[in-house]
């Protein structure tokens, strides 16, 4: 079900916001990177951060979870911008992929 | 030895480069388009096992949209390497350093010359900006993946010190990987720092030793 409607910010009641609380019902895709014998391990965690925004502590668990399981899901969401993550993955020479969540 | 220093603006500078390093660096363009670089210049974006209607139309928009865009940063990366060959300067701190081997050697590195067998070789400084440390690194990155897709035989093949039993062509494979894989470390150094946002402050090489492998001369 989708609907739109207008709520009162409580912070400041003069202004209304529209709330858009439609759902998408399309499943989401995921970004893997996967392990490879090439790019160390500081290099992955750097790329990690830069390109999602993660602090160190998180692009540290991607990256040993990469090293020792061969692969890891970094992001999920919107096919789109999963799949201009890959891309940007691939433009860093990792090995990344798109798949759709819970395959 | 110090053999690169950071400079104050985040670039790096090769101190001293011998001929072979020079040779290595200006392979590497080849190196990085040859056999074993289909794996990062068209990279599949699905896992191999993903035959689906959906995953082959996503294939075909791959290679029409994002591969070209990938072999432009690549090359690009390229331009920047041999951009900074181009413009290496004589290096004094290598004419010093020759002069001071000539002092050690004496009068058995002057027979060695006069016999024809060594003759002075030019040493250069290549200094990196910041702006292309990056692509710096990915220009080297590109050189080692290819090489470990052509020539390696395991995971850590071309890490290995044993090479009995390995050909020439494997041999030569190593020193360039290692080369590159070396020369990446103060790269990346450079790049955790400016993202970090810290000085670009060089760090005590006295006890580095991961170029001694690769004396300039």
């Amino acid at each position: 079900m989708m609907s739109i409607h207008a709520v009162d910010p409580l912070d400041d009641p003069g202004t209304a916001v529209m709330e858009d609380t439609r759902i998408s019902t399309a499943a989401p895709w995921t970004v893997v990177i996967h392990d490879d014998p090439v790019n160390t391990i500081e290099y992955v965690i750097l790329t990690i951060q830069r390109l999602f925004g993660y602090a160190r502590a998180k692009a540290e668990h991607h990256t040993m979870e990469v090293h020792h399981m061969g692969r890891s899901i970094v992001w999920n969401g919107a096919k789109e911008k999963a799949e201009l993550y890959v891309h940007q993955l691939h433009a860093a020479q990792l090995k990344a992929s798109l798949e759709r969540a819970g395959e | 030895m110090r053999l690169y220093e950071f400079t104050d603006d985040g670039g790096l500078q090769l101190l001293a480069v011998g001929p072979e390093w020079m040779e290595k660096l200006r392979r590497l363009p080849a190196i990085a388009r040859g056999d074993g670089a289909e794996r990062f210049r068209a990279p599949d974006p699905l896992d191999p096992e993903n035959r689906s209607p959906e995953a082959s139309a996503l294939r075909e928009d791959w290679v029409d949209l994002v591969v070209p865009d990938l072999h432009e940063v690549f090359d690009n990366q390229h331009c920047a390497v041999i951009e900074v060959l181009d413009k290496a300067q004589p290096s004094e701190f290598g004419q010093w350093m020759l002069l001071q081997q000539k002092l050690l050697q004496g009068d058995a590195a002057t027979e060695k010359n006069e016999e024809g067998g060594e003759g002075e070789c030019e040493l250069v400084d290549l200094t990196i900006p910041p702006e292309l440390v990056e692509s710096w690194y990915g220009a080297l990155n590109q050189g080692r993946l290819a090489l470990h897709a052509r020539y390696a035989e395991s995971e850590s093949d071309l890490d290995s010190a044993d090479d009995a039993s390995k050909s020439d062509a494997w041999k030569h494979a190593r020193d360039h990987y290692l080369f590159y894989s070396r020369l990446q470390a103060p790269l990346m150094q450079l790049m955790q720092m400016g993202f970090e946002g810290k000085d670009f402050e060089n760090d005590d090489q006295e006890d580095d030793e991961e170029f001694d492998d690769y004396p300039p001369f």
